[in-house]
């Protein structure tokens, strides 16, 4: 059952544990959907996810909310984004040749998925973090160009080369996909014959 | 222009970002040539493709709220609707939280502490109430001690760590003391040890009648400066351990760990830590389980470190140990006065149950515990007689409480 921003907060201000169990339910999926997209990493993902829903949780005396999924999305968004950006690796990641990395099929997480979707997590997975971060940005949290470049800390002038990077890059390995989908049925086709 | 400025404008179009003037320019570029129209259907199924990163992960919020509750301490709501009688063939789950809020305040429980160490000649303190009790023992440790939980009160040393030389005789002489608080030689050896340097920070008891005299604790004028020391009404040290208590210890900054004596050759050290000690008389081994921070562990020859999030459980027959990652279950909940059962055996939820009250229970008959589990939420239950209600409710038996602290039970079908 879903509730209303409204009934929850209402129930979450009368009744701390109540109310966050209520909003943790209704809205922890969909959180950790934004945060994995930007993270990449599910167990981080979901870490992220509960501090937020803590933070919540802790300030429930005198909070004033107008919208409660869009204050728990940009919280979690931002908790990304930080956790991202202080990652060793990030400064250079941008420099980082791009190559399908070896995680297809590795995780538990594409266990779940078909083919395709495991293809499609693994190549965008696999773009440099920059470019990644902002095309999910952009794609996913609906920003524009002038919010990333605010977010990242980078000029729009970058924003733009990068989604431009991005989509090549997507288009040009689903295109190899593809074709390999292409040969692996013919060569299907000939070991059934 | 060339083709990645246009890719760039499809990617702006795909974004929704164009402006009129790049709209008109991307247009034109598209109806100059068929090849380029094709390239924005490409541009756009790969855009439409990309709608499916991430989106079918699936994630158990049911789950994950019980581990967040469980990691915040956020009590649970109740849910006495999905406890139901159990049949007498297979096996059901039963659910059954108990939230107790039970607890004083610190304040209040040090208050009572206070009361406890001045009326009494003794150096045995003991958890004789229905509910845990928390107590400040000095400035760095507070504890929280479960019903019929005991331990020595027993001299709190702290040193700085800069007090080379001179440490291992002060810890030697300050172990020696702590092994014979109470007797009249304790003065002397006090004076020993705190006038060995001035850069130690002692802070002792001399003898049970000035216990919990914060005058006399800082009276040791030898024992170097006791500013540290002097913020605190109590000062006083565990030992010899029986029970559950849940520990709070937080040294200040440049002072030598906490020493906490469990029982014979084994302590527990620490600087900045909380965790929970189970050390019952009746069990064979002892368990420390990490909420934050790491502890030092030492059973004689054994010196083992613990850390956040690791239980360590000890047998004290073989002197055999291991450290597992802490329960599911918050191992930690019980010191705020919340008792919880998770899919938990029924002969181990009777224990739980004798440990968070202090009582007795008696079962008459324990063969019929098999396969019997509860499994739970429950909400601010307040006392022993709802617990009992609601175990009633829960598992067909007979409960009858005999006394405030004897439990009878019978006819567990």
């Amino acid at each position: 059952m879903n509730y209303t921003d409204a009934e929850l907060l209402e129930v979450f201000t009368q009744d701390g544990s109540k109310g966050i169990e209520l909003i943790f339910k209704q809205y922890y999926e969909v959180m950790c959907r934004t945060a994995i997209r930007i993270t990449k990493e599910r167990s981080l993902a979901e870490d992220i996810v509960q501090e937020v829903f803590y933070e919540l949780y802790k300030k429930r005396e005198g909070l004033k909310i107008q919208s409660l999924v869009g204050y728990l999305k940009r919280a979690v968004y931002n908790r990304s984004i930080n956790k991202v950006k202080g990652r060793k690796d990030h400064v250079d990641a941008d420099e980082m040749a791009y190559e399908l990395t070896d995680n297809m099929n590795n995780s538990q997480d594409d266990m779940e998925y078909g083919e395709l979707e495991t293809f499609i997590n693994s190549v965008i997975d696999s773009l440099p973090e920059k470019c990644r971060l902002v095309f999910v940005l952009n794609r996913f949290e609906q920003l524009s160009y002038k919010e990333v470049a605010a977010k990242l800390d980078i000029s729009v002038k970058t924003v733009e080369n990068q989604m431009s990077k991005a989509l090549k890059k997507l288009r040009a390995e689903f295109e190899n996909y593809k074709y390999l989908e292409k040969i692996l049925d013919e060569d299907r086709g000939i070991l059934s014959e | 222009m060339n083709k990645d400025f246009y890719i760039s404008l499809i990617a702006k179009k795909l974004s929704n970002e164009l402006n009129a003037a790049e709209l008109k320019d991307l247009s034109t570029w598209l109806s100059g040539d068929k090849v380029n129209d094709l390239s924005l259907n490409q541009f756009k199924k790969t855009w439409d493709l990309t709608q499916d990163y991430k989106s079918s992960l699936s994630f158990d919020a049911g789950t994950a709220f019980q581990s967040f509750a469980s990691k915040y301490e956020i009590p649970t709501a109740p849910k006495i609707a999905n406890i139901e009688p159990k049949s007498k063939v297979g096996v059901k789950r039963y659910v059954l939280i108990f939230a107790l809020l039970m607890l004083t305040s610190a304040f209040v429980g040090s208050l009572i502490f206070n009361n406890y160490f001045k009326n009494s000649n003794s150096n045995n303190v003991s958890n004789t109430e229905m509910h845990a009790q928390t107590f400040a023992l000095n400035d760095a440790i507070n504890i929280t001690v479960a019903p019929n939980s005991r331990f020595e009160k027993g001299v709190y040393t702290i040193q700085r760590k800069d007090s080379d030389v001179n440490n291992g005789q002060s810890a030697t002489n300050a172990s020696k003391l702590n092994n014979s608080v109470g007797s009249s030689s304790n003065v002397a050896s006090n004076t020993n040890v705190g006038s060995s340097t001035n850069a130690q920070r002692n802070t002792k008891f001399q003898s049970n009648t000035n216990v919990g005299s914060s005058t006399n604790a800082q009276s040791n004028t030898d024992a170097g400066s006791n500013t540290n020391a002097g913020s605190s009404t109590d000062n006083y040290s565990v030992e010899n351990f029986y029970g559950q208590g849940y520990f709070d210890v937080n040294v200040p900054n440049g002072m030598k760990a906490a020493k906490i004596e469990i029982e014979d050759n084994r302590y527990i050290e620490t600087e900045n830590a909380t965790f929970n000690l189970q050390n019952y008389e009746e069990d064979d081994f002892s368990v420390i389980d990490v909420q934050t921070g790491s502890v030092k562990f030492v059973a004689g020859e054994n010196i083992l470190n613990v850390t956040e999030g690791q239980r360590l459980i000890y047998n004290e027959k073989s002197g055999t140990y291991k450290t597992v990652k802490l329960p599911e279950l918050n191992p930690f909940q019980w010191h705020k006065g919340v008792l919880v059962f998770d899919n938990t055996p029924l002969d181990v939820a009777f224990t739980n149950i004798e440990r968070f009250f202090g009582v007795n229970i008696n079962v008459a008959d324990n063969s019929s515990f098999d396969n019997k589990n509860f499994t739970a939420t429950l909400y601010k239950a307040s006392n022993l007689n709802d617990c009992l209600e609601l175990l009633s409710e829960s598992v067909d038996m007979k409960i009858e409480r005999l006394n405030e602290r004897d439990i009878q039970i019978t006819e567990i079908k």
